[in-house]
């Protein structure tokens, strides 16, 4: 152990493992120490290590709240304390002058979607990473790009690339903004690869059905919440590009899903599983209560091959007011309180803001974390963590 | 040779005796298997070498005879929060004098949990220090050429070489 001489006495392999632990800001800095330590925040190895310890230890719920009337938009990052960590300047993407909505988040990477701006343009994406400041533009694709659509994204480390897929009916146009996407049904599929930089058709059976709003991805898939004559799960597998329909017949629980009509679901992922997560109003004679369900959907191998069960693994309440699900994150709940469903108390009109808590499913607490004050105003939650991911990489 | 043996008698690289638990030495299988030669062998006068320093071994067998009942047996979720804390009373010590010594050691010794730890204070010390902090502790050189050193500048605003 010659520490005295003049070079890191530490073999690389060591200072490799302590530098994957490092904030991402810490790493970016730390490229300008020397050309071996730049390279290696480019290897794919590394930067796939350090997105699970960032995954792992710094995770953040990403917040988009946009306001309809006045065109403001504003991304926020929350720590794991509910704090605001870093408001995200949104420069690069606004530099378009369209509106935007963020589709899905994966591995440091959001899928960004122009709007059309009431049919004048043509609805387009654009990849973003906002650590390493990089924007790519995801080019036109083969049809016109005004139809409705769900879209998904995610990545696959088996061919160590991101895609965007979108649901679509090729002749359904999105015009006026108070079209429900999940009251059309969709029956065509296209998908973009980062790495060929180009659009292609996609197999979609026979399939014509509804979706929600929100894809999820994990572990190498894209999944939607899909509701034809059952419900079902559509599970598109990265690597090979395959679509896989799953009915949900019912659900295990007291909660009968056609009696309740329940669509779209949030779809979601809870300590590596798919969860669904929705609330639900019961009546009992006088009394009207409302309870939050989360299923747990597994695979089940029977005789006619592999099926997906529902099964349900919490219920919070009956609670006394109305908060509605609206994104898993971690072993937590992001609920909005609805002020239009509570009863009386001489709501003050004049005050505008919603309020959101969590519910932490281990301890069963509840806790107030942030409100916003959009008059028409929405907010929509991701699960994000800081990578490296760079497009030269892809 | 002899099955009830508590303890075993190590030497650091620079000469100095230890005395290991079984229990603790079972963390890292090196030291296993050296405890296992020294039960099984009739000659038990040889006492076996650890390249690894005083001062450090110290350290290492503090955390071997701290987390070995733990390891043994599993424990209570009050107990790993108790030895959580431990570790970070443990782990306040200088990067360079001991805590490099330390993943060293814990590197050789193939002990995961005090690698990790290792690592991860390593990490926390590192996050907040300058470009030139870093270098000095790793002995590294700036090699970037001025335009390289431009060019990122463009691509990374406030970057700094530094």
């Amino acid at each position: 152990m010659a520490s005295e001489s003049d070079k890191s006495f530490l073999p690389f392999e060591i200072i490799i493992n302590i530098l994957q632990r490092l904030p991402i800001k810490s790493i970016v800095r730390f490229q300008c120490v020397c050309k071996d330590w730049k390279n290696l925040f480019t290897i794919p190895s590394f930067i796939a290590e350090q997105i699970l310890h960032s995954a792992r230890d710094n995770p953040f719920l990403l917040i988009h709240e946009y306001d309809y009337k006045y065109r403001r938009s504003s991304l926020r990052l929350l720590n794991q304390k509910m704090e605001t960590a870093e408001v995200l300047s949104t420069h690069s993407i606004d530099s378009f002058r369209r509106s935007w909505r963020i589709n899905g988040s994966c591995n440091g990477l959001l899928c960004v979607e122009l709007d059309t701006e009431q049919g004048r343009f043509p609805i387009s994406h654009l990849l973003w990473n906002p650590v390493m400041n990089e924007v790519r533009e995801v080019p036109q694709t083969l049809n016109d790009f005004r139809n409705f659509s769900s879209v998904g994204f995610g990545y696959s480390s088996v061919v160590n690339d991101f895609k965007i897929v979108r649901l679509y009916h090729p002749e359904l146009l999105k015009k006026k903004e108070d079209q429900l996407l999940h009251s059309i049904r969709l029956n065509r599929a296209q998908m973009f690869s980062l790495s060929t930089g180009s659009w292609k058709e996609l197999e979609f059976g026979a399939l014509n059905a509804r979706f929600s709003d929100d894809a999820v991805s994990a572990n190498g898939n894209i999944f939607w919440f899909g509701w034809d004559l059952y419900p079902m799960i559509v599970c598109f597998h990265i690597a090979t590009e395959v679509f896989t329909f799953t009915m949900i017949p019912t659900l295990q629980s007291g909660v009968d899903v056609a009696e309740h009509r329940i669509c779209p679901f949030r779809l979601d992922v809870h300590g590596n599983k798919l969860a669904l997560c929705d609330g639900f109003h019961s009546i009992n004679r006088n009394s009207r209560t409302y309870s939050i369900y989360m299923w747990v959907v597994e695979e089940e191998d029977s005789e006619s091959g592999n099926s997906l069960i529902c099964t349900e693994k919490y219920k919070i309440g009956p609670l006394a007011t109305v908060l509605k699900p609206l994104c898993i994150w971690r072993n937590q709940i992001v609920c909005i309180f609805i002020k239009g469903e509570v009863e009386g108390k001489g709501k003050d009109k004049g005050d505008l803001k919603d309020f959101l808590y969590l519910f932490n499913l281990t301890t069963k607490e509840w806790m107030k974390f942030h409100d916003f004050s959009a008059a028409y105003g929405r907010c929509v939650f991701f699960n994000y963590e800081r990578s490296l991911v760079s497009f030269c990489n892809i | 040779m002899s099955s009830s043996v508590e303890a075993i008698t190590v030497l650091s690289s620079d000469g100095d005796e230890f005395k290991i638990t079984v229990s603790a030495a079972k963390l890292s299988k090196p030291l296993n298997w050296m405890l296992e030669d020294v039960c099984f062998s009739d000659d038990c006068d040889e006492v076996p070498t650890i390249e690894v320093n005083s001062k450090t071994l110290v350290k290492v067998i503090e955390y071997c005879e701290k987390h070995a009942p733990r390891a043994n047996s599993g424990a209570s979720d009050s107990d790993a929060e108790e030895l959580k804390k431990w570790d970070i009373e443990f782990m306040k010590m200088d990067v360079k004098d001991i805590l490099f010594h330390i993943l060293m050691a814990a590197n050789y010794l193939h002990m995961e949990g005090l690698y990790d730890l290792a690592c991860q204070t390593a990490a926390d010390l590192m996050k907040g220090m300058t470009v030139s902090q870093i270098r000095k502790i790793f002995h590294i050189k700036n090699d970037f050429s001025s335009e390289e050193q431009e060019q990122l500048r463009r691509q990374h605003p406030g970057c700094s070489f530094d």
